[in-house]
């Protein structure tokens, strides 16, 4: 990797000049309201609130960054509107990728899926879509996330629990029976690179078996290492280079194979989920799309040709305001860094898009329905935030997987959202205000300060190498729990106001039996398939990685062979070695 | 000699993927005084190996991906099978619904803490766990 | 369960009486000598090695690689795992067995982590005394492994009959702390991750340090390791072996053997008479007077002492 000379903060900075700098008001004006404000100050305000002028609110997630009584002109009185904020679908994009924003088209409404095994999952699916969901959103099994096969012995008892269980391409083609997956988008949630590696090739030989061209299919994959490698709890992983290298073939293969496809959604969401504020969240996120970037360019490919397909993925949380003001500033960070670190040709390729979700860690099991009410203000603070695509958490996650019932709750509350109160129809609404545009720059700001401390370790894959960002993780999630627990957050039902309601809650079940089936599938699998075969292409799969050849290509073989995820998943640990990760504790 | 440690393994039972909940958990225990022996996701069989070999009085684990029941049943009855029920006591933890509680103390769980459960408790709880084996 | 039981059923090999014994030591329980003089006639057959490096040298990946190395050969391993404990709370976080569970599905792997619990000066006599139990229960070959690079990490090696020191490219000034530490003391070198940059310049600086050491019989040897990829484990079994038949063949072995005895001795002694001390200091009420005016200045620290030890022994010292 090449020497960082200048932090990415100095070469945008010299890059703007005056922006955010140069006054915006006359100076008459500004001494008139200055002096108004002083007077209101002296005459009005209370000294008890002079005294608190500026507090700290105190939030799940939150960034507990000061918070001013009231905001003025005062405030943003360097806020030139055409360098800070610029008109919606123009750089810096600070109002929204597009001119018409939810006018030309509404946020996609996609509901995560998954549970039990193919045919349960391909009923909800089809439920959803009945009901109006706009997409796909594709959530696999405990085993299947983390590359178990179903007869695997940590598998017992989790197969189908909190997603679908897929093994091999034949039960994905019972998946996605009787969509037309020419037609219908599909997010499928892959979460690790490893993961992708490993189980999205399954999605294009099916398509290839339906004689659907792979450059029809449209969709997005998760493909992100800080879930593999920082957030996932296992007891193996790959060590952070290799990972970052499986990363970077499996965007190599699908960018020139599947051209519509959104290779990566670099992943704040679980990470924050995890336990972290929204500003290292997008911190760490950049950091990570800029280490893609750097890699691809060293590849030998152009800039554009990678970042106009890179997706972002955001978590949102309970500080209204905050929440909103943070999905501004980092479309003008990301602008920014396009712009000035990558020359990037193609306006496209500069934008921030996003799929957010609610946050689930932000939901209790006291009284559940008031969690339908928190996720709604997390999703209109989303909205209000510009955001491109929308999953709206079920008020009954903190005691078990979403109900249909709940499912359908949370699918509804995005369409009154959209068709009832009338959002939609003005882009950025919350623009210019002086205080969303004064929260705004303060979280550019240090989204930014917390990039320049992740590249002074070395760079996002040193960072997670070296322990910086677990340490840095546990430590916030660490004290957010004793916040918690000692009622400095205050949740209302959970720590606050406590009245016991919801104790008899019926909790959804996944059909049990789903593990039964798949086992016995799986057996017939194994024993039916061509095994020269399966051994053949395992081994050129142990071969391609030792080669340093890129590796989807093979695992798209050994799909097509008739391997499962985990036959695949293990050539990836022989291989590579297992990495022991720095403690926290 | 003081009181004799408390000494605890403490593991998630098959592939979870969150794992806020079980490293909270991990360094309040240890902030307690007890020797914590952290496993990450693991097999009841393997969680038991463990606890044999650093003679543990508790197993602890965190559940959140709804397959308490399952993995929990699976746990007891090797704690049974072995003959281990008056050597190893066990506390499970996490996303459970109110109605699994029960069933869960019935299998031979000594507490189940559900997500939410004061430090205090979850310290109570893996102590007087501790208390009932030898 | 009592002694005798739990004894009966350690020389069954029952693994949950090993685990039971070695609290007991750890505990520091009333019976421990007499558990030492039951299994003393069934030690010095297993083959001990330490293990330890800094931080972040790669230690319990190839602890994991060594144990595979052994079970091929046929050997059962133990392995004492020693972790800090907080300084505030006394609790500890043993997190070594995340990274070795899956290879020891076998019954011939034992693990066993161990807290240091503050006691410095008799940490490394504990855990010696952990490793008879393991010598003693058949284990073939007993790893212990160490992080850090003080005088405890030193102190527990000591009791390894072959010491092997890793160190990592890239350490820094810390090199110079480990040359005038733990590295005096290796019969193995071992520069992990040896595709970093600098490995080689770890090795001229361990070849310079051998070169100055003073007539030593015995010239460690320096094995180069990519733990990760299992890459040099196979000459580092190889070197440690080399080491086992050269205490052999030397009779070096022999005579620390009597060493040891000797010094266990004395330690027991001690032990001995300090635990007798404060049985008697606690039950004594003339002794805990002595002690407040101690306390209060009445006295000085050092009389007061002498006057104790005179009561305790009725004799004049």
């Amino acid at each position: 990797m090449a020497e960082i000379k200048k932090s990415t903060a100095e070469i945008i900075n010299e890059n703007l000049k005056d922006a955010g700098k140069a006054p915006v008001y006359d100076a008459a004006f500004i001494n008139k309201v200055q002096k108004g404000v002083d007077d209101w100050k002296q005459n009005v305000v209370r000294p008890n609130d002079l005294k608190n002028w500026e507090a700290v609110p105190l939030t799940v997630l939150g960034s507990e960054i000061p918070r001013e009584m009231v905001y003025t002109p005062l405030s943003v009185q360097n806020n030139n509107y055409v360098e800070q904020i610029g008109n919606p679908g123009e750089a810096p994009f600070t109002r929204g990728v597009h001119a018409n924003m939810y006018r030309g088209r509404a946020f996609t409404q996609r509901q995560l899926v998954g549970f039990g095994g193919p045919e349960d999952t391909n009923a909800r699916i089809k439920y959803l879509l009945n009901h109006g969901a706009t997409g796909i959103n594709l959530l696999f099994d405990m085993p299947t996330i983390q590359m178990y096969d179903c007869d695997d012995p940590m598998a017992l008892g989790s197969v189908g629990s909190c997603g679908v269980s897929v093994n091999h391409v034949a039960d994905w083609e019972k998946l996605y029976d009787g969509i037309d997956i020419a037609k219908e988008s599909s997010s499928i949630v892959t979460h690790y690179p490893s993961n992708c590696s490993c189980l999205f090739p399954m999605y294009l030989v099916m398509a290839e078996r339906r004689g659907v061209p792979w450059d029809q299919l449209k969709g997005s994959v998760q493909n992100d290492m800080t879930l593999e490698e920082l957030v996932r709890n296992a007891s193996e992983y790959i060590p952070p280079k290799d990972c970052f290298r499986v990363e970077c073939d499996n965007i190599e293969f699908i960018r020139k194979n599947v051209p519509q496809w959104n290779f990566i959604t670099l992943n704040g969401y679980n990470f924050r989920e995890f336990g972290t504020s929204g500003v290292t969240e997008m911190a760490v996120a950049a950091a990570h799309g800029m280490a893609i970037l750097d890699e691809m360019i060293r590849r030998g490919y152009d800039v554009d040709w990678v970042a106009e397909r890179l997706a972002f993925f955001w978590s949102i949380g309970m500080d209204f305001f905050e929440e909103s003001a943070r999905l501004r500033a980092m479309r003008r960070l990301w602008y920014r860094i396009l712009k000035y670190k990558y020359n990037a040709k193609n306006p496209r390729s500069t934008w921030m898009r996003c799929h957010v979700q609610t946050s689930g860690i932000s939901l209790v099991r006291e009284e559940p329905y008031n969690n339908a009410i928190r996720s709604a203000f997390e999703a209109l603070a989303a909205v209000l935030g510009g955001v491109q695509s929308l999953h709206v958490d079920s008020y009954d996650e903190a005691i078990s997987v979403p109900s249909e019932e709940a499912s359908l709750l949370s699918l509804r509350t995005q369409q009154i959202i959209e068709h009832e109160t009338g959002i939609t129809s003005v882009v950025d609404p919350l623009g210019g205000s002086y205080y969303v545009e004064a929260l705004t720059n303060e979280m550019e700001k240090r989204i930014l300060a917390e990039i320049t401390e992740i590249e002074k370790q070395g760079g996002y894959v040193a960072a997670i190498e070296n322990g910086y960002l677990a340490r840095k993780t546990f430590n916030y999630m660490y004290k957010e729990q004793m916040r918690i627990e000692r009622g400095e957050i205050k949740i209302v039902g959970h720590n606050w106001q406590r009245s016991g309601e919801g104790e008899e809650f019926e909790a959804f079940r996944y059909p049990e039996a789903c593990e039964e089936i798949q086992l016995k599938r799986l057996q017939e699998h194994r024993a039916t398939r061509d095994s020269a075969a399966v051994e053949k292409a395992l081994n050129e799969l142990r071969a391609a990685i030792k080669d340093g050849k890129n590796i989807m290509e093979y695992t798209v073989n050994c799909s097509r062979a008739g391997c499962t995820v985990g036959e695949k998943w293990k050539v990836f640990k022989e291989v590579f070695g297992l990495w022991k990760r720095p403690s926290v504790f | 000699m003081a009181d004799k440690k408390i000494k605890v393994v403490m593991c998630c039972l098959g592939p979870e993927t969150h794992n806020r909940g079980i490293m909270v958990v991990s360094s309040i225990l240890k902030e307690e005084g007890m020797e914590v022996i952290y496993m990450g996701n693991t097999t009841a069989e393997n969680a038991l190996k463990a606890a044999v070999e650093e003679d543990v009085k508790v197993i602890g684990v965190s559940s959140l991906s709804g397959a308490h029941l399952r993995t929990g049943k699976h746990l007891r009855e090797l704690i049974k099978e072995k003959g281990l029920e008056k050597n190893i006591a066990t506390v499970i933890g996490g996303v459970i619904p109110p109605g699994d509680v029960k069933p869960l103390q019935e299998m031979g769980f000594h507490a189940v803490c559900v997500s939410g459960t004061k430090r205090d408790d979850l310290v109570a709880a893996m102590k007087s766990a501790a208390a009932t084996v030898q | 369960m009592n002694l005798d039981e739990l004894m009966v059923r350690f020389w069954q090999k029952d693994r949950q009486a090993l685990s039971k014994l070695i609290t007991r030591v750890e505990d520091d329980s009333p019976d421990l000598p007499e558990i030492m003089s039951a299994i003393y006639p069934k030690i010095g057959r297993a083959h001990v090695i330490g293990i330890t490096g800094p931080p972040g040298a790669g230690k319990s990946t190839m602890v994991d690689k060594l144990i595979k190395a052994f079970r091929e050969q046929g050997k059962s391993v133990g392995v004492l795992a020693v972790d800090p404990s907080s300084i505030y709370s006394g609790g500890a976080f043993l997190g070594d067995r995340i990274r070795m569970q899956w290879a020891y599905q076998d019954d011939n792997v034992y693990l066993r982590s161990m807290a240091t619990r503050g006691e410095l000066g008799g940490l490394a006599p504990r855990a010696s005394e952990i490793i008879k139990v393991m010598d003693a229960f058949g284990l073939e070959v007993i790893i212990v492994e160490t992080v850090g690079v003080g005088q405890m990490e030193a102190d527990i090696i000591r009791y390894a009959d072959t010491k092997v020191v890793v160190s990592v490219p890239g350490l820094g000034d810390q090199m110079q702390a480990l040359k005038a530490g733990i590295m005096e003391i290796a019969d193995v070198f071992v520069v992990n991750k040896a595709d970093l940059p600098g490995a080689l310049e770890v090795v001229d600086d361990l070849q310079m340090m051998l070169y100055l050491r003073k007539e030593a019989e015995w010239k460690p040897d320096i094995v180069l390791t990519e733990a990760l990829n299992a890459r040099g484990i196979g000459e580092l079994v190889e070197a440690i072996h080399k080491h086992r038949d050269y205490l052999a063949e030397s009779g070096l072995a022999a005579r620390v053997i009597g060493q040891r005895r000797e010094y266990a001795c004395h330690y027991a002694m001690k032990e001995a008479l300090r635990k007798y001390m404060e049985l008697k200091v606690e039950e004594t009420e003339e002794i805990k007077a002595l002690l407040t005016q101690v306390r209060e200045g009445g006295i000085d620290p050092y009389r007061g002492a002498q006057e104790i030890i005179n009561k305790v022994f009725k004799i004049h010292l």
